[in-house]
């Protein structure tokens, strides 16, 4: 991270934007907004498959159950 | 969004004892995997538990998860083998694939999130400590503390990862930006992503540029400042705006009332050998406001003022199928088509 100071790249920005996002924050701010531990579980602990086929043929060999996770508007591991 | 979320034990009971799959209900696959879904499929938004042979084992609602994922278990331990390892022949039609979009191909993956956000008492950021998932007549409800966090996957095609190149900068050099990113950094995720994307961009800035060069790598940074939807206007009230009705004193123009104006910063390296970027973390941090988000954070407030939001990106490899998925601007039902034009 840089420690001079911090020339912005951008012409005049309108004066009533938000704060500018200081250098020695950006670390602090990406840690806060991304999820907290466990939160995502449900996403990144399961390996879902996308495949309905997949998941049949997989299920069938294995002799285990499907679990079939829907949702509108796309998938349910995304904007849902 | 459920309790689903935050029940320690799903996940690994999930891994052990089922085969699981996620699935666009409005893309379920070619004609054979639709013809299983529409044969086993309860409705949208559901976890259906169900044999390779299409046998229903139950069935819990996104919302309101109970046991039955155990009990779904039990029943498939009492089936007959044959049944639990059912001869099922080809399970993909030679028919036309179906219209899911995954990532093209040499695309930079990226997660995208985003999280409501409160100034602390020591004039930092927190996140916000509870949301509301839903409004009914006006009113917030089922709340959630903490508040959530949401998530999208933000595409660049090859071709904008090689425009993006800083081969061959020095120092301090600058990196001209194709308008097509621009256009979908700020139109797709400089919002509040919890209530999609907004309708159009007002004005923006977007500036990419040589932090420094080493061997074999390069450093980039990312600024950028967005104005897009609406602009807010105090002075419009969402009282009396009823969610999927028709009423309300504005209620024709609700739908504009949805606005956001961002900050961005971003820090991005590039690998000169393999012509990649492996880095590519930004955030952008602002405000938000409309029907959605005001609801969604306890409202409508009377005054009404924006609400502080954060997205956060972060490269991934995209091999995964989680990381696979299509991103929401991109969905072919969703926006036209447009998430990879430039204007």
């Amino acid at each position: 991270m840089r420690t001079l100071a911090f020339l912005s790249l951008l012409a005049l920005a309108p004066a009533d934007l938000p704060p500018e996002i200081r250098p020695e924050d950006f670390a602090k701010l990406h840690a806060l907004i991304r999820p907290p531990a466990g939160e995502f579980a449900w996403r990144d602990e399961i390996p879902w498959l996308l495949s309905l086929g997949e998941a049949r043929a997989k299920a069938a060999a294995e002799g285990k159950p499907i679990l079939i996770w829907n949702a509108a508007d796309g998938s349910p591991l995304g904007p849902v | 969004m459920s309790a689903f979320y935050r029940a320690a034990w799903v996940a690994p009971f999930i891994r052990e004892h089922f085969v699981p799959v996620a699935i666009d209900a409005y893309t379920p696959g070619d004609p054979a995997e639709a013809e299983f879904f529409k044969k086993v499929n309860h409705g949208v938004n559901y976890f259906n538990y169900v044999t390779a042979a299409g046998t229903v084992l139950g069935r819990d609602g996104c919302d309101d998860m109970k046991s039955h994922l155990k009990e779904a278990v039990e029943k498939f331990k009492a089936l007959p083998e044959g049944e639990r390892k059912p001869e099922i022949g080809k399970t993909e039609s030679a028919a036309k694939a179906r219209p899911y979009r995954t990532p093209p191909p040499g695309a930079l993956v990226a997660r995208v999130y985003c999280a409501y956000l409160d100034r602390d008492e020591a004039g930092g950021w927190s996140r916000a400590k509870r949301m509301y998932q839903n409004t009914h007549d006006g009113q917030p409800t089922n709340p959630v503390e903490p508040s959530l966090t949401w998530v999208d996957m933000m595409w660049l095609t090859a071709e904008e990862v090689k425009a993006l190149s800083p081969e061959g900068k020095a120092k301090g050099e600058r990196v001209a930006v194709p308008p097509s990113v621009r256009r979908r950094l700020f139109r797709y995720y400089a919002c509040d992503l919890f209530r999609r994307p907004v309708d159009n961009v007002r004005e923006g800035e977007l500036a990419l540029a040589v932090d420094d060069v080493a061997p074999g790598s390069v450093r980039l940074r990312l600024e950028g400042w967005a104005k897009t939807g609406a602009a807010f206007d105090a002075s419009n009230s969402l009282q009396g705006y009823r969610r999927g009705t028709v009423g309300g004193p504005k209620n024709a123009e609700t739908s504009t009332l949805h606005g956001a104006e961002f900050r961005f910063l971003g820090f991005l390296n590039y690998d000169l050998a393999k012509k990649a970027f492996d880095r590519f973390d930004a955030v952008g941090l602002g405000e938000a406001w409309g029907w959605f988000t005001e609801g969604y954070r306890g409202g409508p407030h009377e005054p009404r003022r924006p609400l502080p939001v954060g997205v956060a990106f972060e490269l991934v490899a995209g091999d995964r199928p989680a990381d696979q998925v299509t991103p929401f601007g991109a969905l072919p039902y969703a926006f036209g088509n447009s998430y990879f034009k430039e204007e």
